[in-house]
């Protein structure tokens, strides 16, 4: 009688939860959890669900005027698709990659296996390349059919970061300055290590600028310090993103787009490229969960702290608990408190912190193993707009 | 105030001690030290009923005494809170200043607001509402920090136009009547400063209405049908 008091009381405090329907899952009926979907000003949030490598958690904070960061998270008998896309100069680049990316890498699938082997079910690091490559094409395709119209899709990019795990290997591939952590079980200390799974392209880091520095020996102007960071030509921080045409290619860098993205040489060769660096990992008993998240996060929090955050605390709404830690770092590097925060409008917000994503991954190391086949199929999409 | 001539009344007007080191005292609120003052003064008045044991003294004329006495706490109380509220009405005037509840242990403004840094050179600090922020005039302001400074500097927020400039459009925006829709910030920066001017006096004159009331027994012969009555006067 007690447990049936109980039941009815948690019934009334959550009258909608319990059933796993919700707008943003879509897919099929296999998410039978409780995704506690919600907004809280301009965070959204789903705080857990179900997808095929074990659990997830997602959140979504925005600070433009139009939100430039997408995300999506897929699931079928391949694995786990997972991919944050952080667009800038505007949201055409990132809604661009997330309506095709993902089609464009399971159209390099092959068709369903009929044996459950990780060879037979045809994730390769080839395959994940060749779907960047191809999206980034079909892009500037794009860029040249609205060149006339709409010249500003010239000067947007997004940064990519897929993440696909399938059976026990993640593949990772990144393109931008967004990063994956994976955080360890230490040993039986229970505590957590967080390794980075993934290399950033931004002018910033010391590689990166030797790099560029190689590939055009005779600009000495290729990376500049401005506002106190490191810029390619000046202009913008990654040295790889899809889109981006004005630094690609020359009869994109010149009238009519905005004069702070003109280049005064002239380009014998693409300053930016758009091939992803692809890394596998082979995932062990102890490895407990996955952070996906755009560089929004990781400008206010570090990987150990974030890591740790995840860990402490229970699974349900761990991206929402983790963009409330970036934002108040954020409000308290500004002097202010972030229950204050929380009332500056967007674009505004601009000036305190970024648009935030942030996916984790808990992994189910005996659902991977079981295969896939027969876990829940999900589609998952940030919202347009908050 | 007819209160303060009843009392000088009873008392054939005694300048309070208390309101004159109020005068005194310039250029620093200790509120420690008055209230421990004011806390003091009362126990004295308190251990004449309850600390010293032995039966409560019954002559009319101690009674007399402690009513003088309890008074006198009351006129210096009012003095105070009305001396409180007059500082607080200053303040409101120049909000550029640290206000007057101030800065936590952590050094944050108070709450609704935020550290703005304008100028070059050497920036002056300003506490802002953060309503402010989002009114256009303010952000034409922010889009020239953004041209200077990115989007990514660190420390609080710095607007490199001149401090007039800013000052003008900060006068703009508060004579517009931008104020937060409901609990407003700033209101509630004020009805704090009410509650803290008001509650010690309600409390206080709540006590010594109690105890007023608690005596009259001892004062005039209750009928003994009425022995109960006193306490919901």
């Amino acid at each position: 009688m007690l447990r049936q008091l109980m039941r009815l009381l948690t019934s009334l405090w959550r009258p909608f939860g319990g059933r796993g329907g919700d707008a943003a899952g879509g897919g099929g009926g296999g998410d039978g959890v409780a995704g506690r979907e919600g907004r809280d000003g301009l965070l959204w949030y789903r705080d857990l669900g179900r997808c095929a490598g074990g659990e997830f958690s997602m959140a979504v904070v925005q600070a433009n005027q139009v939100l430039e960061d997408q995300s999506q998270i897929e699931s079928g008998p391949f694995g786990t698709f997972v991919g944050v896309y952080d667009g800038h100069g505007g949201s055409d680049a990132a809604r661009y990659v997330c309506d095709h990316l993902f089609s464009r890498f399971r159209g390099g699938l092959p068709t369903p296996p009929l044996v459950n082997s990780t060879l037979l079910l045809g994730v390769t690091s080839d395959g994940i390349r060749r779907a960047f490559l191809a999206t980034e094409e079909s892009f500037i395709t794009l860029v040249s059919q609205l060149w006339n119209t709409q010249p500003d899709i010239a000067t947007t990019g997004c940064c990519c970061l897929v993440g696909v795990i399938c059976q026990r290997t993640l593949y990772v591939a990144n393109l931008g300055d967004s990063r994956v952590v994976l955080g360890k079980k230490v040993g039986n200390t229970g505590e957590i290590a967080a390794i980075s799974l993934s290399s950033e392209h931004n002018a910033n880091v010391e590689a990166v600028r030797q790099e560029l520095k190689a590939q055009h020996p005779n600009d000495p102007e290729i990376v500049v310090l401005k506002h106190g960071v490191w810029r390619i030509k000046g202009i913008i921080q990654v040295s790889r993103s899809i889109g981006d045409a004005y630094m690609k290619y020359a009869q994109y860098n010149r009238e009519p787009i905005n004069s702070k993205f003109r280049i005064p040489e002239p380009m014998n060769m693409p300053i930016l490229t758009a091939n992803p660096s692809i890394t596998t990992h082979h995932l062990q008993p102890s490895d407990s969960f996955l952070i996906f998240a755009s560089d929004g996060l990781w400008e206010h929090l570090s990987d150990q702290k974030a890591v740790e955050i995840v860990h402490s605390h229970p699974r349900a709404g761990s991206a929402k608990r983790l963009i409330k830690a970036a934002l108040h770092e954020a409000a308290r590097k500004r002097e202010m408190r972030y229950s204050d925060l929380k009332r500056i409008d967007k674009k505004v917000r601009r000036h305190f912190h970024d648009d935030v994503t942030v996916i984790v991954i808990f992994l189910n190391h005996e659902l991977m193993v079981k295969g896939s086949t027969q876990g829940p199929q999900l589609s998952v999409r940030s919202a347009l707009d908050h | 105030m007819c209160e303060r001539s009843l009392f000088s009344a009873s008392l054939g007007h005694q300048s309070t001690p208390l309101a004159v080191t109020m005068k005194r005292c310039r250029g620093g609120f200790r509120l420690g030290r008055r209230l421990v003052r004011i806390w003091r003064r009362v126990f004295r008045l308190e251990g004449g009923y309850h600390l010293r044991p032995g039966p409560a003294p019954s002559s009319a004329i101690s009674n007399a005494r402690r009513r003088i006495e309890s008074s006198v706490v009351a006129t210096r109380l009012f003095d105070w809170g009305r001396s409180l509220s007059r500082r607080l009405r200053l303040r409101r005037r120049g909000e550029d200043r640290a206000p007057l509840l101030e800065e936590d242990a952590w050094g944050l403004p108070p709450k609704g607001h935020l550290a703005v840094y304008v100028g070059g050179g050497q920036p002056r600090r300003y506490v802002v509402p953060v309503i402010y922020f989002n009114h256009p005039l303010f952000g034409e302001l922010l889009r020239e920090a953004e041209e200077e400074f990115g989007f990514h500097h660190p420390g609080g927020i710095t607007i490199p136009c001149p401090a007039a400039e800013f000052e003008r459009v900060r006068t703009r925006i508060a004579a517009a009547g931008c104020r937060p829709a409901g609990r407003a910030a700033a209101d509630s920066y004020h009805s704090k400063a009410a509650f803290f001017t008001l509650s010690p006096l309600h409390f206080w004159c709540c006590y010594y209405h109690i105890n007023f009331m608690y005596n009259i027994k001892n004062i005039i012969s209750v009928p003994p049908n009425f022995d109960n009555l006193y306490i919901y006067l």
